[in-house]
């Protein structure tokens, strides 16, 4: 290299990962890395090589998307090229991604280095139906523009020469150069005016006012340092144009839309890409919806008709397989323990694990959804149905579970990133009645309302919906302010669903299942056996049937006998219990069946309370342990259940009452 | 533009990132990136599963990826 040359330096400037180190080492024949991914180019690599006797000292910048200092590289290209302030900037430009570029070429335009843009990749955008003009987007925006293909060395040596050129030639340095929306003019001259004579020198002033009224944190500080007490002007004009961002950064868009009309022409409409046809059907709100359906249906199907089988499986060969096997073989074991384990452990345990492979297969469904891209477009067609409960569609997928099993449902609330939006539905959830809830309904209501059980049903499953409807109206008044939710969604690409990934999201799942509810269901599994078994040694003379019956006069206020009462707590354990203890307080066995137990000493106005009651009672110990676990908070928790108690009591005694004053059914 | 955006966004409900590009005639990169300054100017909030603390303890972190990158209109 000869030293006695005039020497250049040219900046290369980009985004990540546009070729810009693949241009800087075939200029310098460099041994670089080139970075196939952003951030990679974190220093300024500087080398030489000669140009048509000159010697040309190139700086490789680091990527950056824009000038905004959020991230080191930024701030490392910036400084460079305010304080060193190269000859001339080489920008590379993705073709595949011009727009974007351009943003990064609107901020570098307010700097006082001249700029050649090199558009890279146009092989691949003509590919893909992206036609560029350089022509045209030169004479728009008055830049030199080069089109190049850097992989293969073509046309760098016309972009040097273009940069050389407009080195040697300032006098056509003339660019379009975005500005800020008119009505914010005359307050950047006055913030302009302010700083004129603190900014420092290799800084120009009217990028600095920018930057203020872009809130830069780098530049905001040293301002503040330098002007001292003068800031504060400064500061009351910010303050009082706190739209100034916009104002900026809405005419850098305005200049692409413009330069992009100009000299870009995009694929046709009738273009489009697999996934672009596939969501016209997956978020059409006609066919999304019935998508939508039949995707829960298929998913809804498979976890209950694989999942019930086998959890009643586990129930008769391994829960009540071990329980009778202990009860049986600790004969001569004091009674208590033997019950404690038999059924207080081992129906705690049994509780968890005849979860389980609903939990799983319902846990692989969703993996399955999810993997594959599917559940952002659910959530997007169901986001209308969802408003007026302050939710918004992702809600949809757990309350439509809920009617399998509300504790995976409410577990799933956890896909709802909004805190809000995700505890109403963590609340509102259980409000939809479980299937062993129906089945309750389902067994009781041909004995108590025969040949009408059918719209006796109908309307007591309509009961928590109608709930379900108000207290969404009012969380959503309460936790909201009534006030919707605006979101937008990145739909992402379909892909196929990854096996490993599913099983890794089951496992933790399953894991965080054990762990949070698990134990939770554990201890009050073990409570509620103390307090149906002592002091008595049965569930006739237990605490649980002694309050039951000091409950008598409420109960009667609702029409129900205290063994209803009972009934409705034990269904906290799980909800199916309530037949069993039915069974057990109406003395069901070989001479009583249990249709002519509750047939003979149950009146229908008092049936179609306890019915109502039971379907609005709290909800089993594993869904409010679900409902600790998502909302972290016993608080609500509680709350929750007193909520649950109260409508309980409170729809059942209004029911009742009516029954009464309209003589129907006592 | 990012003005008629934020108008735009603030008359519906839910959007999608390609419905809005489509609707303004920009790609979906630029589009992004119009979002994001709203973000910076604190007209729309990025929504993100482990936005509480708590999910540092959550033992699914690893596991618990975002479905889709979502933003909320916040009122100013």
């Amino acid at each position: 290299m000869n030293d006695q040359n005039p020497t250049l330096t040219i900046a290369l400037a980009g985004q990540p990962n546009v070729g810009k180190s693949t241009v800087y080492n075939l200029l310098t024949g460099g041994s670089q890395y080139v970075s196939n991914w952003p951030g990679k180019t974190s220093e300024c690599q500087t080398g030489c090589f000669e140009f048509q006797g000159e010697t040309i000292h190139l700086v490789d910048l680091p990527g950056t998307y824009s000038l905004s200092a959020s991230s080191i590289e930024e701030q490392i290209a910036r400084e460079f090229i305010i304080e060193k302030q190269p000859d001339v900037l080489l920008v590379i430009l993705d073709a595949v991604n011009l727009e974007r570029n351009l943003y990064l070429v609107s901020e570098l335009l307010n700097l006082p280095v001249p700029l050649v843009l090199a558009i890279n990749r146009n092989d691949l955008a003509e590919s893909q139906g992206i036609h560029i003009e350089p022509k045209v987007l030169e004479a728009a925006i008055r830049v030199p523009v080069i089109s190049l293909a850097a992989q293969h060395g073509e046309s760098i040596q016309d972009a040097i020469q273009a940069a050389v050129q407009i080195v040697h030639h300032p006098e056509n340095w003339q660019p379009d150069r975005p500005t800020i929306r008119p009505d914010h003019q005359i307050v950047l001259q006055a913030v302009e005016q302010i700083i004129h004579n603190q900014v420092p020198a290799s800084y120009p002033p009217d990028w600095i006012a920018i930057k203020l009224f872009e809130g830069d944190q780098v530049i905001t500080e040293m301002m503040k340092e330098k002007l001292g007490s003068n800031w504060q002007q400064v500061h009351n004009i910010l303050v009082q144009h706190d739209d100034a961002f916009l104002a900026v950064v809405g005419g850098r868009y305005d200049w692409i839309g413009r330069m992009v009309r100009a000299a870009i022409a995009r694929p046709k409409l009738g273009k489009v890409t697999i996934t672009d046809k596939i969501d016209r059907l997956t978020t059409h709100s006609v066919w999304g919806i019935l998508i939508l359906i039949a995707v829960m249906a298929a998913l809804f199907g498979l976890t209950f008709s694989i999942g019930i089988p086998v959890q009643n499986w586990l129930e008769k060969n391994v829960i009540q397989t071990a329980a009778a096997w202990v009860s049986t073989t600790f004969v001569d074991s004091p009674h208590w323990i033997v019950s404690l384990v038999a059924n207080g452990l081992i129906s705690g345990v049994g509780t968890v694990l005849t979860l389980l492979p609903i939990l799983i297969l319902f846990f692989i469904g969703m993996g399955l959804l999810e993997d594959s891209g599917y559940m952002a477009r659910a959530a997007f067609v169901m986001d209308r149905w969802m408003h007026p409960f302050g939710l918004h569609g992702k809600s949809f997928l757990p309350l439509s579970f809920s009617v399998g099993c509300n504790v995976p449902a409410v577990m799933e609330s956890r896909i709802i990133e909004e805190p809000k939006a995700r505890l109403i539905t963590v609340l509102l959830t259980p409000f939809i009645p479980c299937f062993p809830r129906l089945s309750v309904v389902v067994i009781l209501a041909p004995i108590l309302f025969g040949k009408h059980a059918f719209l006796y049903s109908l309307l007591l499953f309509s009961i928590p919906i109608l709930f379900l409807v108000l207290y969404g109206k009012i969380f959503h008044e309460l936790f909201q302010g009534g006030k919707h939710n605006i979101f937008i969604m990145e739909l992402p690409l379909y892909q196929a669903p990854q096996a490993k990934a599913i099983v890794k999201s089951v496992g933790f799942r399953i894991i965080d299942f054990l762990k949070g509810a698990g134990s939770i269901i554990l201890v009050v599994s073990v409570g509620l056996w103390a307090l149906s078994y002592f002091p008595g040694g049965n569930i006739e003379s237990s605490y649980l049937s002694i309050w039951g019956q000091r409950l008598d006069p409420v109960s009667k206020v609702i029409g129900l006998d205290w063994r209803m009462a009972v009934a409705l707590f034990t269904s906290m354990l799980r909800s199916e219990n309530t037949l069993s203890t039915l069974s057990v307080l109406y003395g069901v066995g070989s001479q009583l069946t249990l249709t002519e137990a509750v047939a003979g000493q149950v009146v229908p106005a008092a049936g179609l309370a306890f019915l109502a009651m039971q379907i609005l009672f709290i909800p089993c110990i594993a869904t409010v342990a679900a409902i600790r676990s998502e909302s972290k908070s016993w608080g609500w928790t509680m709350a929750y259940v007193g909520l649950r108690l109260v409508t309980s009591l409170g729809v059942g005694t209004l029911i009742y009452q009516a029954c009464r004053l309209f003589q129907w059914g006592v | 533009m990012i003005e008629e955006l934020l108008q735009r966004i603030s008359q519906g409900r839910c959007f999608t990132t390609h419905s809005l590009a489509q609707e303004f005639r920009v790609s979906n990169e630029l589009m992004e990136a119009m979002l994001n300054d709203l973000v910076r100017a604190g007209h729309l909030k990025v929504l993100n599963h482990c936005e509480d603390k708590e999910c540092k303890g959550c033992q699914m972190a690893a596991s618990c990826k975002p479905q889709a990158k979502m933003w909320m209109l916040v009122e100013k």
